[in-house]
């Protein structure tokens, strides 16, 4: 944690300098020092105030736009940071293993030249491999890189991963990164961004991600934003302590309730009905006889295999 | 007057007051079409466009029948409009202005692919507004 002297020097600065060319009308107390609020402190309506931390308690709960604007999009960069050379910093791994901010002075210079290699190495905080029919891509978790690859060409760097859903990487973080991306290449010129993933206590999946984006040379005219993007996806329910996750309750299909019993491969995870010819041939070890509700397996992840539903 | 604008997949066309994308190629194509035309634009956009462009806060409300007028930060008037240059960047962006293209009745004239020096596949898709 900062000292509170320091923190405070900070968010005078942030105050007196904050970006845009337009500084924050009006000045407010700092918010709670680190990215993680105990569990007690839970979102709630309201919006984001410039501090040199993100307090998750300020950010409203996710109501269907991947995105919200914090702080008036006003970024909390002290303008004495957006002046020197291109650089990269990643937080190192807490005591859970999470990632922590990454701050970059983007440019050219950082942008990739080759194309991106295999990031299935890490394994971030929280993370699990599963599959649902409606999310795109089937996964519903990516290995999402806080500093996007064709901002910095950052590969498989685990202090730059964190598990994401689908839908935080392709809804929510890619289009800032699109933006940023396409001003870089067009002008040469560099933008100051920082990413702050947001965890709630210990748990091992963040809430969202913050994003905050200035250009540099033209002291953010062209690029200027401080956004939160909700680490959700549409009809799952994520339980944020562990990374485990099941299919929304309230988007069963009707009829998806009844009781029975069904043969399970634990390795596919797939259902099968006890007539079917593939569930005989599943291997003992994958093998599991469940009877009881469907729905309770829709929502572990299971999922109804083609040949026999 | 002829509106010119630049739109994502969301026709969104620009984020907190600033355009969501940019690409010099289409900026060329901007000013090729409109040469020897008058060309209005919001200030915004004279670090793009350079000199030869009439600025104005309200380019709309200046413009003559057949003026070109490039919108990039402002809201789209839906009167006196004649003709619109739509150029999609075929990408995602985060917007919260769009253009509102289902507000005119339309015919589409032409529709060509380019690439950009930034993006893959820009389209200029250009439609008469019915009367």
């Amino acid at each position: 944690m900062k000292h509170p002297l320091l923190l405070s020097l900070l968010l005078a600065l942030s105050l007196l300098l904050t970006a845009c060319g337009t500084p924050p009308s009006e000045t407010k107390t700092a918010a709670p020092a680190g990215q993680t609020v105990t569990a007690e402190d839970p979102p709630a309506g309201g919006v984001m105030l410039p501090s040199d931390t993100v307090d998750p308690s300020a950010i409203p709960e996710y109501t269907g736009a991947p995105y919200i604007v914090l702080n008036e999009g006003r970024p909390r960069f002290a303008k004495t940071e957006l002046a020197g050379d291109a650089f990269e910093s990643y937080a190192d791994l807490d005591g859970l293993g999470r990632c922590g901010e990454a701050v970059a002075r983007l440019g050219p210079e950082l942008m990739p030249t080759e194309d991106r290699g295999s990031i299935g190495s890490v394994k971030p905080s929280g993370w699990q491999t599963v599959k649902y029919d409606h999310v795109d891509g089937k996964y519903l978790y990516n290995r999402c890189h806080l500093i996007g690859f064709q901002l910095s060409g950052e590969n498989a760097n685990e202090k730059n991963l964190v598990t994401g859903t689908r839908y935080l990487n392709v809804e929510g973080m890619l289009p800032f990164e699109n933006m940023v991306a396409d001003f870089i290449r067009e002008t040469g010129e560099h933008v100051l961004y920082r990413v702050t993933p947001v965890f709630y206590g210990d748990e091992l999946v963040c809430r969202g991600v913050a994003i905050e984006a200035m250009s540099v040379e033209d002291e953010g005219e062209s690029i200027c934003f401080f956004v939160y993007c909700y680490n959700v996806q549409p009809d799952v329910d994520i339980d944020y302590a562990t990374g485990e996750s099941r299919l929304a309750a309230t988007t069963l299909p009707s009829g998806e309730d009844r009781n029975g019993t069904f043969i399970l491969n634990t390795n596919s995870k797939k259902i099968h009905k006890p007539t079917c010819s593939y569930a005989k041939s599943i291997a003992d070890q994958n093998r599991r006889e469940h009877t009881g509700n469907i729905a309770d397996l829709l929502r572990e992840g299971y999922e109804k295999a083609g040949c026999c539903f | 007057m002829i509106l010119i604008s630049c739109v994502d997949d969301a026709l969104g066309m620009a984020f907190l007051g600033r355009r969501v994308s940019r690409d010099s190629t289409v900026t060329e194509r901007i000013l090729a079409l409109t040469a020897g035309k008058r060309l209005l634009a919001t200030p915004y956009s004279a670090r793009l466009l350079g000199d030869g462009v009439l600025y104005a806060e309200d380019p709309a409300g200046t413009a003559k029948k057949g003026d070109f007028v490039l919108l990039e930060n402002i809201p789209v008037p839906t009167r006196d409009v004649e003709r619109i240059l739509l150029f999609r960047w075929n990408r995602a962006y985060p917007s919260d202005l769009k253009f509102p293209l289902e507000s005119f009745p339309l015919r589409l004239l032409s529709k060509e692919e380019f690439s950009g020096t930034s993006h893959e596949k820009i389209t200029l898709e250009e439609y008469e507004v019915l009367s």
